[in-house]
């Protein structure tokens, strides 16, 4: 009777270490579960934010290391810098001449332009500017511009319209029409404005513009502005300093295009009148 | 895998694009010297137009923040299990979409100039808008199947 009583005892006790035992196998089997998930949940996370990290980073890289397009045989070069058909702001003769092909109707050669006229005010003996039209294709208006700075040239003032054109570019850039304005602009600047209207719409200074543009495509210009240093096509300085650093450096290094660039550069030079 | 989860992870990698884009946007407004006149984009003009900026904010800023936000709800939905959370960010897609419209138009009708990377960010903030409908109908359905069972 006892041996059968110490047998059940036993069996129960057995019965009940395999549950105890189950049971912890079961809450260390959650456990583990449990931290996997979690750290699952950590690395999904922390390759969120790493991921997009790398994405910011990347994209900061790439714009901070950006070169524009070139054309397509590579060459980045005009040979042409200056030339007597030009307008030439500064010495004609200087060292170092800045070739910009610009669009009248385009914001970012409007903030280039009191950066460029303040290089010319501050080493204007030393530097020359040369500005040649390049209208683009989606500014509706900037032809109409690039015909209005040639008008007001015939007169002697381009420059005068060019600036005046610049400075109130976000009064006309929306007009359906930009006669009349630009007209305004001349009799401000004390123009002939019969003389204007008629240079503004004659077609001679319509084939120049047309010329510009044919030639600007023909160099691969293909942003404004797009500045050369002496024949060399350069990356957009990021402001004033910049722009005068570069410049500072083309000074430094003497008559740097002892190539065939820079002898053409010469002769062209010699033909300009300001 | 589920229908909700397959949008749902649709909509996650649509914010992941939206924001590249934003991002990209904010950091040549911050640092970029005033980006060129290209001769295919106008990004030029519109990126430097009067409503480029919201209060002293790029609207580009506010865009990437907008596709943060969104894409953190939705991988949070998707390592929590819990479809509401998609569904909030579906239905938060609608507020990006309708500015996107408005943006659209102010290119269309006030600057007259497209830029290319401000009409992907509207393209995004539309397919999101659409894959957001789909999860909020897919939930309602869900949710009426749940009740009659």
């Amino acid at each position: 009777m006892n041996t059968d009583q110490n047998n059940t005892q036993n069996k129960q006790r057995t019965y009940e270490q395999e549950k105890l035992a189950r049971e912890q196998e079961k809450v260390s089997k959650e456990r583990s579960e449990k931290t996997s998930k979690i750290i699952r949940q950590i690395s999904i996370w922390t390759s969120a934010v790493v991921g997009l990290g790398l994405v910011v980073w990347g994209i900061v890289f790439l714009v901070q290391h950006y070169e524009p397009p070139r054309t397509a045989d590579g060459n980045l070069a005009i040979e042409n810098p200056i030339t007597s058909e030009d307008w030439v702001k500064g010495n004609p003769n200087a060292k170092v001449v800045i070739t910009e092909y610009s669009d009248l109707q385009c914001p970012a050669c409007a903030y280039y332009n009191p950066i460029v006229n303040k290089l010319i005010t501050d080493m204007g003996k030393d530097i020359a500017v040369v500005y040649r039209h390049f209208p683009l294709p989606m500014h509706a208006n900037s032809k109409a511009a690039a015909l209005a700075a040639e008008a007001a040239g015939k007169q002697g003032k381009f420059w005068e319209m060019h600036d005046m054109l610049f400075e109130n570019q976000a009064k006309w850039e929306t007009l359906g029409d930009i006669e009349k304005t630009v007209v305004g602009y001349a009799k401000t600047l004390g123009l002939n404005t019969a003389t204007f209207e008629k240079d503004y719409n004659s077609s001679e200074l319509q084939d120049k513009i047309d010329a510009a543009v044919v030639e600007g495509n023909r160099i691969g210009i293909s942003y404004t502005p797009t500045f050369f240093l002496n024949g060399v096509r350069i990356d957009n300085p990021a402001g004033y300093d910049a722009f005068k650093a570069v410049i500072d450096q083309e000074l430094q290094n003497g008559s740097v295009n002892t190539t065939e660039k820079g002898t053409s550069t010469t002769v062209y030079k010699t033909n300009v009148t300001q | 895998m589920s229908l909700s989860k397959k949008l749902t992870i649709a909509f996650l990698v649509l914010t992941i694009i939206g924001f590249i884009d934003a991002v990209f946007l904010t950091v040549e407004h911050y640092i970029g010297v005033i980006p060129p006149c290209g001769i295919v984009e106008g990004c030029s003009t519109v990126l430097t137009s009067k409503w480029s900026i919201l209060f002293g904010v790029p609207i580009s800023l506010i865009g990437a923040i907008n596709y943060l936000l969104l894409f953190v709800i939705t991988l949070a939905s998707l390592t929590s299990h819990k479809q509401k959370l998609a569904v909030f960010a579906a239905c938060a897609s609608a507020i990006g979409f309708a500015v996107s419209l408005w943006l659209v138009g102010l290119q269309l009708f006030s600057i007259k100039q497209i830029c290319l990377y401000c009409m992907t960010s509207a393209g995004i903030s539309t397919a999101l808008f659409v894959v957001g409908v789909y999860i909020v109908r897919l939930s309602v359905l869900e949710r009426k199947i749940n009740n009659v069972v």
